[in-house]
């Protein structure tokens, strides 16, 4: 093995597991077609309580990378778009990183990297942006172009920016939600 | 989504799992990057066929209706919807239209693949073991999850708290506590005894490991890869 003993890479498979409850419970909502672009957030609130419990067993810098990395392997496996492989890659890393910087000990860049963690699911949606032509057109069938392109103006492309921004809060209140529940259950019961 | 991978009945053909890899990506590209209308017609018969092949007879009348009750629904219906909010449902379902081919294609993976054909492929094509194994403990635990959080929701039958309609609505946060908590300790726990299992198990010797499944390249999968890289170059003429 490099550098993660097989007990790591275990670890890593069993928050997977945990951390997919969560995802596949949130998407489950999205047979509402409104929860559709609400869900990255949704996930980042509650995928704060196993992210939580799961930090308090990293030591190493790659852990929480594999685990988004998987995470988005498997979404792209029940078939979303192969953005989210790049999208798992880059944010996974960089929350990672920024919970290294405090050795995964201090909180609010614990806080903060969930939050880009978080981001790792953004792939799979960025398809609300990139439809637009298609989205134009049906609007433009039915109601003609001006009112399409006046509808358009008011969403712009740059809400996609905006639109990360409150993924990544909702991540931040995630990590907090995690940290009650986690010294409501666990610290009592002795596994964290 | 189902993520039940190994309780298949593989009867029929079955494709490598890599040529199944293979056809999900090209079928990404093709949704995202290629404007011909046609092609995702053409995507969906492929994965009829794909579905045939396996004897899933159900599975391939079903996505065949599906995708024309959304085209008719497109065609006949959307263009004379109105109003803000049906502005928004009208992006969704435009989005849910376009992906419907990949949400079939990814279903067509999960449900004819076993999960030692899955590793094994992986290997084969030399995917990190850091990956490799967390992967198998996620498909390992599924069913245990499955089995401990039926127990769970029997349990909380008994404090009032079953899982119906009712009880999500009004109370779905307290609902998630109450089934969320107990399954992560329990399965944190199975995972600290799995790892010293494993341990016995020598999974930590460097030497290569040996696979019972045969996985190969067979005419079929020549076949499938031939048509999906003309599908791939249709796209972008």
């Amino acid at each position: 093995m490099s550098r993660f003993e097989i007990k790591d890479l275990i670890n890593i498979g069993v928050f997977a597991v945990l951390y997919f409850i969560i995802v596949y419970a949130v998407g489950m909502t999205q047979v509402i077609p409104i929860m559709f672009p609400l869900s990255p957030i949704l996930m980042g609130v509650l995928g704060g309580i196993p992210l939580m419990l799961f930090i308090t067993r990293v030591d190493k810098f790659g852990m929480l990378s594999i685990l988004g990395i998987i995470a988005s392997i498997l979404v792209f496996l029940g078939g979303m778009s192969y953005l989210t492989v790049i999208t798992g890659i880059i944010f996974s890393i960089i929350g990672d990183y920024i919970m290294k910087l405090g050795d995964y000990k201090d909180f609010s860049k614990i806080a903060i990297g969930t939050g880009v963690f978080s981001l790792w699911v953004f792939g799979a949606f960025a398809a609300l942006w990139l439809f637009r032509n298609e989205q134009m057109e049906m609007i433009s069938m039915g109601m003609g172009p001006e009112y399409a392109n006046a509808l358009f103006s008011y969403i712009p492309q740059g809400s996609m920016i905006l639109y990360m921004i409150t993924v990544i809060i909702a991540g931040i209140i995630g990590a907090y939600v995690g940290r009650i529940i986690l010294k409501k259950h666990f610290e009592r019961a002795g596994i964290a | 989504m189902s993520f039940i991978l190994g309780v298949t009945d593989n009867t029929g053909i079955n494709l490598d799992p890599r040529t199944k890899l293979l056809l999900l990506i090209i079928v990404n590209i093709l949704v995202f990057h290629s404007t011909a209308n046609y092609l995702s017609f053409l995507i969906i018969c492929l994965v009829c066929s794909l579905f045939l092949l396996n004897k899933k007879y159900k599975l391939a009348i079903s996505s065949l209706v599906l995708y024309f009750l959304f085209t008719l629904v497109m065609i006949y219906i959307i263009p004379y919807m109105t109003g803000i909010l049906v502005y928004l449902i009208l992006i969704v379902m435009v989005t849910f239209y376009k992906l419907l081919p990949i949400f079939l294609m990814g279903s067509y993976f999960i449900l004819t693949t076993t999960v030692s054909e899955f590793v094994a492929s992986m290997e084969k094509i030399h995917m990190p073991k850091e990956l490799i194994i967390p992967l198998s403990v996620f498909f390992r635990f599924i069913p245990t999850v499955f089995e401990e959080g039926k127990a769970i929701a029997e349990a909380m039958k008994m404090s009032g708290l079953g899982f119906n309609i009712q009880n999500i609505v009004t109370k779905p946060l307290k609902m998630l506590e109450y089934w969320f908590i107990p399954l992560m300790m329990s399965i944190v726990k199975t995972g600290d005894e799995l790892s010293a299992a494993v341990l016995t198990r020598s999974m930590d010797n460097p030497a290569q490991r040996t696979n019972i499944c045969e996985i190969g390249f067979h005419l079929i999968d020549y076949l499938y890869i031939a048509i999906a890289l003309i599908l791939l170059i249709m796209g972008f003429i």
